[in-house]
């Protein structure tokens, strides 16, 4: 197989796009993509979905889907670590929802879906452990998916407030990026979370980070909060992009030679609410 | 170096607020290395949401809302600091729903154990050895005779959101314990779930199928009723085209 350096250049320059997740869009408030598209199509150039396999698309994502616009498949089941997870009957599954989407590539946050067996009333999102051989785990389960479907495999840093182990985030997924030999989603955002709660700068750790390898990029809202003295963000999803994720953003995208996409995830905004945005990541990313 | 299974499960236990966190972390199977990388993170990250456990026992009252009902919240959040209750749906990969329920049933009886029936057809099997099993979908249980009318009228009473309903604190009696035991055949297909009661004989036959080989299910039925071997595997045959029994 040809390093992911060379497989790199047979994807796809998608572009600036927009995200969502099933009946996401009919949330009072939801972003209106299609509206969105029609009005200022540099916005939504193409559609990050969200996707349980048990769930498959709404009517929203089979829209776009049925009207040939590119889409990208961010999973929301899978715990790439753990190799159970990634079982016969599962794998049939997203086999079905990829050959429905024909998305450009597969990514989603590498962390903790669910605990204990697949289930409905398991999902949590939490970060994986930051160790060398929780690294490597989830090395081996990206090269799995990539070989069980064909497709490139953007693993990407999740949120989380409490992050535990002894690597650097960034050192995690640069692990993980070597050993799978896979490019990466970089959520800036949830980097942003990351620095802010250990008590780092927003560009610690970067210089060390292998920005060729990043293929997408996720700018999004978050939200200070107070833990009882202690100082969290939220992944909101608003509009109110923290300083420190536009200050990592700038930075990716000067590094980021190989980035072919960037997805601002706002779906839970109005279409007036999010231009600004999407303006912002144009400027910065050149586009 | 760390290895990071058994440290995610006490992370998962952390953010769920467990009593058991500190002693999951003395275990031998977490390292002195994974201690330490714990105890680095301040407590309070682990305190980020507050929801968790309501979030986890909202998505299961729709399964469990009787069995919730009668036990009363309380009882059912206790279970986050059990061992046997969340650690082992943690470190056991069972759902929550059926384990939820199995840990009901000191408080909620018949009630607990039909709902957790349901709950184990409704979900596929674990991978295993070869053998004669119970199909997918299928599930036996025992209880006492009116137990199956007692839950639908509970079912009823909690209305048309027993979410809502069971998640507010909404509570309910537990129904009377009536003399003597009865077998409920569990059907469980995508489009419906359907309980009835069947014959002793044929519930425990059912029960009792654990990747068996025909010759040791033929040696049960025998004690069950069947007069021949040739009768007992005639039933086997039986089951096995009506769906009940599968080959794995």
């Amino acid at each position: 197989m040809p390093s992911f350096l060379q497989r790199v250049r047979a994807l796809p320059r998608l572009g600036v796009g927009v995200s969502t997740e099933y009946g996401a869009a009919r949330v009072d408030g939801a972003l209106d993509v299609f509206a969105l598209a029609a009005a200022h199509p540099d916005c939504a150039q193409f559609m990050e979905v969200g996707v349980e396999v048990d769930k498959g698309f709404d009517d929203d994502a089979r829209r776009w889907i049925d009207s040939g616009r590119p889409t990208t498949y961010h999973f929301l089941d899978v715990n790439l670590d753990d190799e159970l997870d990634l079982d016969a009957g599962w794998l049939a599954g997203l086999r079905a929802r990829i050959g429905e989407s024909r998305p450009a590539w597969l990514c989603g946050d590498a962390g903790l879906w669910h605990f204990g067996v697949r289930d409905r009333a398991h999902m949590l999102l939490l970060p994986p452990i930051l160790s060398d051989d929780a690294a490597s785990a989830m090395a081996r389960g990206v090269a799995r998916l990539r070989e069980a479907t064909g497709m490139e495999v953007l693993p990407e840093n999740p949120p989380g407030a409490a992050f535990v182990g002894d690597l650097h985030l960034l050192d995690f997924f640069a692990r993980v990026a070597e050993r799978a030999d896979t490019g990466l989603l970089l959520d800036v955002a949830h980097l942003a979370m990351y620095q802010h709660v250990t008590g780092r700068s927003p560009l610690d750790g970067l210089d060390a980070f292998p920005c060729e390898r990043v293929v997408e990029v996720h700018v999004a809202g978050g939200l200070v909060r107070d833990v009882a003295g202690f100082s969290v963000v939220d992944d909101t999803h608003g509009t109110d992009v923290l300083d420190a994720t536009w200050q990592i953003f700038e930075a990716v995208c000067a590094r980021a030679t190989n980035l072919k996409a960037v997805v601002f995830e706002c779906e839970r905004n109005r279409t007036d609410a999010v231009v600004d945005g999407f303006d912002r990541i144009h400027r910065i990313w050149g586009q | 170096m760390m290895s990071a299974r058994s440290l995610q499960d006490v992370v998962v236990c952390a953010h769920h607020g467990c009593a058991f966190v500190e002693a999951w972390l003395a275990d031998a199977a977490i390292t002195d290395a994974e201690r330490r990388a714990f105890r680095a993170v301040d407590p309070r990250a682990f305190r980020a949401d507050n929801e968790r456990r309501h979030r986890a026992v909202t998505a299961i009252a729709d399964e469990l809302p009787v069995s919730i009902a009668i036990a009363g919240l309380p009882a059912v959040y206790a279970l986050f600091d059990d061992e046997g209750g969340f650690g082992a749906v943690v470190r056991g990969r069972t759902a929550m729903a059926v384990q939820f329920a199995a840990c009901l049933v000191p408080r909620a009886g018949d009630m607990a154990r039909i709902e957790g029936a349901i709950a184990r057809a409704r979900r596929a099997r674990a991978p295993g050895p070869a053998g004669v099993v119970r199909a997918a979908g299928v599930e036996v249980v025992e209880v006492r005779p009116g137990s199956l009318e007692a839950h639908q009228a509970a079912r009823a009473a909690l209305g048309g959101d027993p979410v809502t309903e069971v998640c507010g604190g909404r509570r309910l009696p537990a129904p009377p314990e009536a003399p003597g035991r009865v077998w409920l055949l569990v059907s469980h297909a995508p489009a419906s779930t359907t309980v009835a009661t069947c014959s002793e004989a044929l519930g425990r036959l059912l029960d009792g199928c654990g990747a068996e080989a025909d010759d040791a299910f033929v040696a049960r039925a025998r004690t069950l009723g069947c007069d021949t071997d040739d009768e007992a595997r005639e039933l086997l045959a039986d089951l096995l085209a009506d769906g009940l029994l599968t080959r794995r």
